[in-house]
C-alpha cells in the first residue's frame, strides 16, 4: 500500500551530486554538519581519579584499568560515520581511543565460547546491549577524544564507547564497563520500544523492525 | 515476536495554525493504537523519483482524543517541516509510523505514584508535554503539576490560549 505512494507536492532537497557521499547515508536518515546532544538524564560529573573501566561478568576473571591505566593503553584514531535512530547522520568523525580489541586480550575468549553478549554499563544508569562479536575485530572502541580534542561531558566524556556500525544509541556516552554475559538481555532502550541490535543499514530502529 | 510498527497513509482532517511558524496537522488515521502521552510518530515524504526523507515529531494530541495531531515549527532551510506547514493541506494524505518510543512518557494511572508533575520545555519542545497535559485534562486528575515553558517572544508561545485555559480552571496547574 505504502509502496506507491507520492507525498503530493514533495520535491525535498537537492539532490547530492556526489553520489559516494549519498552512498554513506544509510535509509531514512539524512545528514547534518552539526552534532547534535540527545540524554535520556542528565550529564553525569565523573571524577577521573574515581573514574575505573571494567570487564567483569560470567568470565574466569575480571580487568578493571583506573584513568592513568587507561591511558598507558596503546590509542588508535579511528574516522567513521555515525548514524543516530532520531534520523541524523554525521560523516567523516573522528575519534581517538583504545580499541575492545585490546581490553579483551586479558580475557580468555577461546576457551569461554559461550559468553557472546556484552552490556555496556554507565555513570547515571544507562545500558546497552550487543553481541560481543560486533565490538571485536576492529569494529569498536572506547574513545577519549573527539576531532583531536578531549572529548566533552554532553558527547559522552570522559570516555564513550564508539561502535560506528550500529545506531549510534548503542555508542555509550559515560561509558564504565562490560558486562560479559551468556545470554542477551536488553539495555534501556533496547527495553523501551527501539530495536535489540540496531543496524542502520537494515533500518532497524524499533523492536519488531 | 515483536510486531513491526508499520507505515500507514492518514489524511489531515484539520490544520491549526499556533503560531506564525507553527502549525498542529490533525490527522485521520486507519490503524492506530492508543499512544501514551509523549510518544512520537515517524513521518515519511516520497517525491516524485522516488526520494524519501523521514523525521520524527511529537504527538500533541492525548490518548483521548478522536483524532492523532502532531505540532511542527517549520525550520529555516529544511526539508520536511517547510513542506508539513507550507504545502500539506487539508484533505491530502501523509504516510506515517507509530507510536514510538517508551521511555519519555506519562499516563496519568500507571505513571501516578502520586508525586508532582514538572514539565519543562523550551519553543516546539512544549508539543509531548501538551498531549501530557491534555491527558491531565481528559482524566480530570487534580496531580499538582507545574509547567516551565520558555519562548523566544511573546507571538511565538505555541497553545498560549490552551495553556492559560487549563491554568486557570485548574487550582493545581
Amino acid at each position: 500500500m505504502a509502496e506507491k505512494f507520492i507525498s503530493r507536492g514533495f520535491v525535498g532537497r537537492a539532490r547530492e551530486v556526489a553520489s559516494d557521499r549519498k552512498d554513506r547515508v544509510p535509509p531514512g536518515q539524512y545528514e547534518t554538519t552539526e552534532f547534535p546532544v540527545l540524554s535520556a538524564g542528565p550529564t553525569p560529573n565523573v571524577s577521573l581519579e574515581r573514574w575505573d573501566f571494567s570487564i567483569y561478568g560470567e568470565i574466569a576473571e575480571d580487568l578493571k584499568w583506573t584513568w592513568s591505566d587507561f591511558q598507558k593503553l596503546p590509542s588508535e584514531t579511528v574516522r567513521a560515520d555515525i548514524h543516530c535512530v532520531t534520523k541524523w547522520s554525521k560523516l567523516d568523525t573522528v575519534w581517538t581511543g583504545v580499541s575492545i580489541d585490546t581490553l579483551l586480550q586479558g580475557v580468555d575468549l577461546d576457551s569461554q565460547s559461550d559468553v557472546s553478549y556484552l552490556v555496556a554499563f554507565c555513570d547515571g544508569g544507562y545500558t546497552t546491549n550487543m553481541p560481543l562479536v560486533d565490538v571485536r575485530g576492529g569494529k569498536a572502541w572506547i574513545v577519549y577524544e573527539y576531532d583531536g580534542r578531549p572529548l566533552a561531558p554532553e558527547h559522552g566524556g570522559p570516555v564513550r564507547l564508539l561502535v560506528p556500525h550500529l545506531y549510534f544509541w548503542k555508542s555509550a556516552k559515560w561509558v564504565r564497563g562490560f558486562k560479559l554475559v551468556k545470554d542477551d538481555r536488553a539495555g534501556f532502550w533496547e527495553t523501551a520500544g527501539y530495536h535489540n541490535y540496531g543496524d542502520p543499514w537494515k533500518e532497524q530502529r524499533y523492536a519488531g523492525d | 515476536m515483536t510486531q513491526q510498527i508499520k507505515w500507514q497513509l492518514g489524511t489531515v482532517v484539520e490544520i491549526r495554525q499556533e503560531t506564525p511558524t507553527v502549525k498542529s496537522l490533525v490527522l485521520d488515521l486507519p490503524d492506530w493504537t492508543a499512544h501514551q502521552a509523549g510518544q512520537h510518530v515517524d513521518v515519511r515524504l516520497t517525491a516524485e523519483d522516488g526520494y524519501q526523507a523521514q523525521r520524527s515529531y511529537s504527538i500533541s494530541s492525548a490518548p483521548e482524543d478522536s483524532n492523532v495531531s502532531i505540532t511542527v515549527e517549520s525550520v529555516e532551510n529544511g526539508e520536511v517541516s517547510p513542506y508539513l506547514t507550507g504545502v500539506l493541506s487539508v484533505g491530502d494524505q501523509l504516510e506515517l509510523r507509530g507510536p514510538i518510543g517508551g521511555y519519555f512518557v506519562w499516563n496519568a494511572t500507571s505513571s501516578n505514584d502520586g508525586s508532582p508533575l514538572l514539565l519543562v520545555a523550551g519553543g516546539s519542545g512544549i508539543a509531548p508535554l501538551m498531549a501530557m497535559l491534555r491527558h491531565r485534562a481528559a482524566l480530570q486528575t487534580m496531580l499538582p503539576t507545574k509547567v516551565l515553558y520558555s519562548s523566544r517572544s511573546f507571538e511565538e508561545i505555541i497553545f498560549r490560549d490552551e495553556l492559560d485555559r487549563l491554568a486557570a480552571v485548574d487550582p493545581s496547574l
